[in-house]
């Protein structure tokens, strides 16, 4: 139950007619990195390259371990790859699913940033990393350093140096 | 309740996996971080910093430019993947598939260069234009010293301009100085000096797409691979240019002959009107520009590769079913060339064409095909523009992301044509004081990869456009609203177009309130460079030309006059009407409580008199700098039409005319009267 319950509406009658359709598509299962294991359609689990490549070595006949993505982020993550196995769903549905699908904080955001890095899916990847980009964007490297707990590493007379030569890019 | 076990989950589940895997596969899978992560840290408070470089990276390249580049300054690691050259080549990619996938494109700036300024605007989207800047260049040198400057060509975000180097030192005179700068960045570099040429010469500049310095990235201007290329008037069979190229610092003579008859063998046409015109378009590294013949004909586009041969020409024949008529100009969008064309009769529409398979077959392909009539608009305005013929109507550039919208300049207002849809936009545009745009229109796009790269649009030397010369302001010496060629303060003639203004001030009796300046220009069509008819600046035509025109002007300004003297009149009695009104005050003044009651009726009286335009026609300048203004085309055209010499007699006779005429005014001005008669006998003779 508690698997299902990050389906959203579009995605989770879909992705079930899909399956009923598709029972002769190899099922594969992953194993998250705290030993969850998630049955999949294999063409679902394809998108993530990572999980390709092993699926064409034929290494993915037992339980495939992903020992780097937690299994609420992979529940997210193959949320995802269900909504876009389906390339009949139109894209504005798509889209509306995306945004949705991406509306997490920040802390749900980055892991789905590393396990779409680690799962090698492009679009997540894209996605993911835009929505952190668009959260940056328009803060001072001042606020930058505050929400993000980064250490100013920079003596001031190098910072001013670098201000300097972007001086531009400060103007408003 | 839910979100807030989950995460609790999420949190002990992490912990876990970091315990388990701190030294299995992360160093391996993450080679540049490792994942060190605490538990007991806020769930909102996360660290970016713990993100591998590689999806720190992902990250920053999708920012804005100017973002990017203030987020060096946030920590060193930022820095270093910022300035890293992967992140320009991957922002520049990311933007530039952005800018396609989405409607609404970049920032850009479409600057127009006239009467010695500058008019920025600024488009945040398609559709969208932010005020004027004025302020656009003032960082260089050159513009704060408030030297003479022309704007010659542009690339992407870069200008290349020309200025006097010192005009108040005499050794440094006929010297000039190109500097190319960035107004985004507010970055310069100023090339060696160099001979200024008053010949008609064409400037070119074309920036090396491929340049990029490996180490570096295309941080600074300076690491583009650049070129800029004079080109003279060619003789038939010799094309002389004088290349600066970035790799040497030094300008150079090229010659670029043509010797026996060979395959593809074609003589060289010296710059016509329409080549200059249309200028100098960079393209895919190269440089294109109009090949006319002798006759202003169309022939075809020479295309010059400064990088890889600078001893050859080589050329682009236009569209198999193109007339080699009409007004011709082209532009960049978005890396294919295209080419606008107007045509003013039968009927009245504008051809785009793209150039497809660049290089290889060089097919054209009509874009559009927009008839005049058929374009729409809020604004009654353009409507109107749009359906007469007579009003101008000229090409600036094409908009650099989207395909179908076009600039145009609709006499005093810069348009947003959708050639699709053939919606005008231009409410935003008016020009501040109706004056038109000179120079250079180009467009600077300010796109958040603009430091590295953008799109451009542009068009160099569009020159005066002809008409709607409207002079607001008041006393202002028409001469003084252009640089070009003048020998009388109240009209000028210009050179590079033939088009002729002349002014006669009409003047009202307020100070502050004026008509329009009544200006007969002359319309010189693309193909001829004759004069072919005058037109009043109300709009009304005057076909004839020459002499005839003469009498016709005289005529109108008799009716002029006429006006003047009703106003006189009307002077005349609203001043009376003040007279007797201080009179009544005087007496009121016995009498104050009907004071008040007076004063408010009297006030209104003279309020409705004084609003009655009073003209005042001064002959000393309209007839003789009109006669005068002839002179100049006959000065300018006398090739074309060396009939106008023996209509008109010499210069010096209107000299004389003139010095007789002003003498004669004078007189006739302490007697009171308009010597009108005498003088126009003199014409009518």
């Amino acid at each position: 139950a508690i698997q299902s319950s990050r389906f959203s509406c579009v995605g989770f009658p879909l992705a079930y007619i899909f399956l009923a359709c598709k029972k002769k598509s190899m099922a594969l299962k992953l194993k998250s990195s705290d030993n969850k294991i998630f049955e999949v359609e294999e063409l679902v689990a394809v998108q993530s390259e990572t999980i390709k490549s092993l699926v064409e070595d034929g290494c993915a006949n037992n339980v495939i371990p992903l020992p780097n993505v937690d299994s609420k982020t992979l529940e997210l993550v193959l949320d995802w790859c269900k909504n876009h196995v389906d390339v009949k769903l139109d894209e504005e549905k798509l889209k509306e699913y995306e945004d949705k699908f991406i509306e997490v904080d920040l802390a749900v955001l980055y892991d789905l940033l590393m396990a779409a890095n680690y799962l090698n899916i492009k679009d997540l990847l894209n996605r993911a990393s835009q929505k952190v980009a668009d959260m940056l964007k328009g803060k001072k490297p001042e606020q930058i350093r505050e929400t993000f707990n980064i250490v100013n590493d920079f003596s001031p007379e190098e910072e001013e140096e670098i201000r300097k030569e972007n001086l531009w890019a400060f103007e408003e | 309740m839910a979100v807030e076990s989950s995460k609790d989950i999420s949190l002990i589940l992490r912990g876990k996996r970091e315990k388990s895997l701190i030294d299995e596969e992360d160093s391996i899978l993450f080679p540049c971080r490792k994942r060190i992560r605490r538990i007991g840290e806020e769930p909102v408070q996360i660290d970016i910093e713990k993100l591998p470089d590689s999806l720190l990276f992902e990250v920053l390249y999708r920012l804005p430019c100017r973002s990017a580049l203030q987020y060096k300054s946030v920590s060193k690691r930022w820095y270093s993947l910022i300035s890293h050259s992967e992140f320009v080549r991957r922002s520049i990619h990311h933007h530039h598939r952005h800018e396609f996938s989405k409607s609404h494109s970049d920032p850009f700036t479409l600057a127009l260069y006239y009467d010695r300024n500058i008019l920025a605007l600024p488009f945040h989207n398609s559709e969208d234009c932010g005020g004027d800047r004025i302020d656009f260049l003032d960082f260089l040198p050159c513009i704060r010293k408030n030297y003479p400057f022309y704007i010659e060509a542009s690339y992407n975000d870069l200008l290349l301009i020309r200025s006097e180097v010192d005009p108040n030192s005499t050794a440094l005179q006929g010297i000039c100085e190109y500097c190319i700068c960035n107004p985004l960045t507010k970055q310069w570099i100023t090339l060696p000096h160099i001979r200024l040429c008053r010949n008609r010469i064409m400037v070119g500049f074309v920036c090396d797409p491929y340049s990029c310095d490996k180490e570096q990235g295309c941080i600074n201007n300076a690491y583009y691979r650049y070129k800029v290329v004079r080109i003279y008037p060619p003789t038939p069979t010799k094309l002389r240019l004088e290349i600066f190229s970035s790799d040497t610092g030094k300008w150079c003579d090229s010659n670029v002959i043509v010797s026996s008859p060979s395959p593809g063998y074609r003589r060289f046409n010296s710059f016509k009107m329409k080549s200059l015109r249309a200028g100098v378009v960079a393209c895919n590294g190269k440089l294109h520009w109009l090949d006319t013949d002798a006759e202003d004909m169309i022939k075809g586009f020479l295309v010059f590769d400064p990088f890889n041969d600078a001893e050859r020409l080589s050329y682009i024949n236009p569209p198999i079913e193109f007339l080699p008529k009409g007004c011709v100009s082209f532009g960049v969008f978005q890396g294919h060339f295209r080419m606008f064309q107007m045509f003013r009769a039968n009927p009245y529409h504008f051809d785009v064409w793209e150039l497809e398979d660049y290089g290889n077959a060089d097919t054209w392909c009509l874009k559009h095909k927009v008839y005049m009539k058929d374009l729409v608009s809020e604004s009654s305005d353009l409507a109107d523009i749009a359906m007469d013929i007579w009003r101008t109507v000229s090409f600036l550039a094409f908009h650099p992301t989207v395909g179908e919208i076009a600039f145009l300049q609709f006499r005093n207002y810069i348009v947003l044509c959708n050639m699709q849809t053939k919606v005008l936009k231009g409410r935003w545009f008016q020009l501040q004081r109706s004056l038109v745009c000179d120079g250079v229109s180009l467009s600077v796009t300010q796109t958040s990869t603009a430091r590295f790269h953008s799109v451009v649009c542009r068009k160099p030397l569009n020159i005066f456009r002809c008409g709607s010369l409207i002079s607001a302001e008041k006393n202002i010496p028409m001469s003084k609203m252009s640089n070009y060629l003048s020998s009388f303060d109240d009209h000028f003639c210009e050179v590079d177009n033939s088009i002729i203004r002349t002014s006669l001030k009409l003047h009202t009796f307020e100070p502050i309130r004026c008509i329009p300046d009544y200006v007969l220009y002359c319309i010189v069509q693309d193909d001829d460079h004759a004069c072919k008819f005058f037109k009043w600046l109300d709009t009304s035509i005057c076909w004839t030309r020459g002499a005839a025109t003469a009498p016709i002007v005289i005529a109108k300004f008799k009716r002029l006059e006429h006006a003047v003297e009703v106003a006189n009149d009307e002077l005349k009695q609203a001043h009376a009407l003040t007279d007797a009104a201080l009179e009544r005050e005087i007496e009121f003044k016995v009498n104050p409580i009907e004071n008040n009651e007076i004063k408010e009726s009297k006030k209104d009286k003279i309020g409705i008199y004084s609003k009655v335009p009073c003209l005042h026609v001064s002959y000393d300048t309209c007839m003789p700098s009109y006669l005068c203004c002839e002179y100049n085309v006959i000065a300018q055209i006398e090739t074309h039409v060396p009939a106008y010499v023996t209509n008109f007699g010499s210069v010096q006779d209107n000299a004389e005319i003139l010095a007789d005429h002003k003498r004669k005014q004078r007189e006739a001005a302490k007697k009171g009267k308009q010597p009108l008669t005498e003088h126009r006998k003199k014409y009518q003779e």
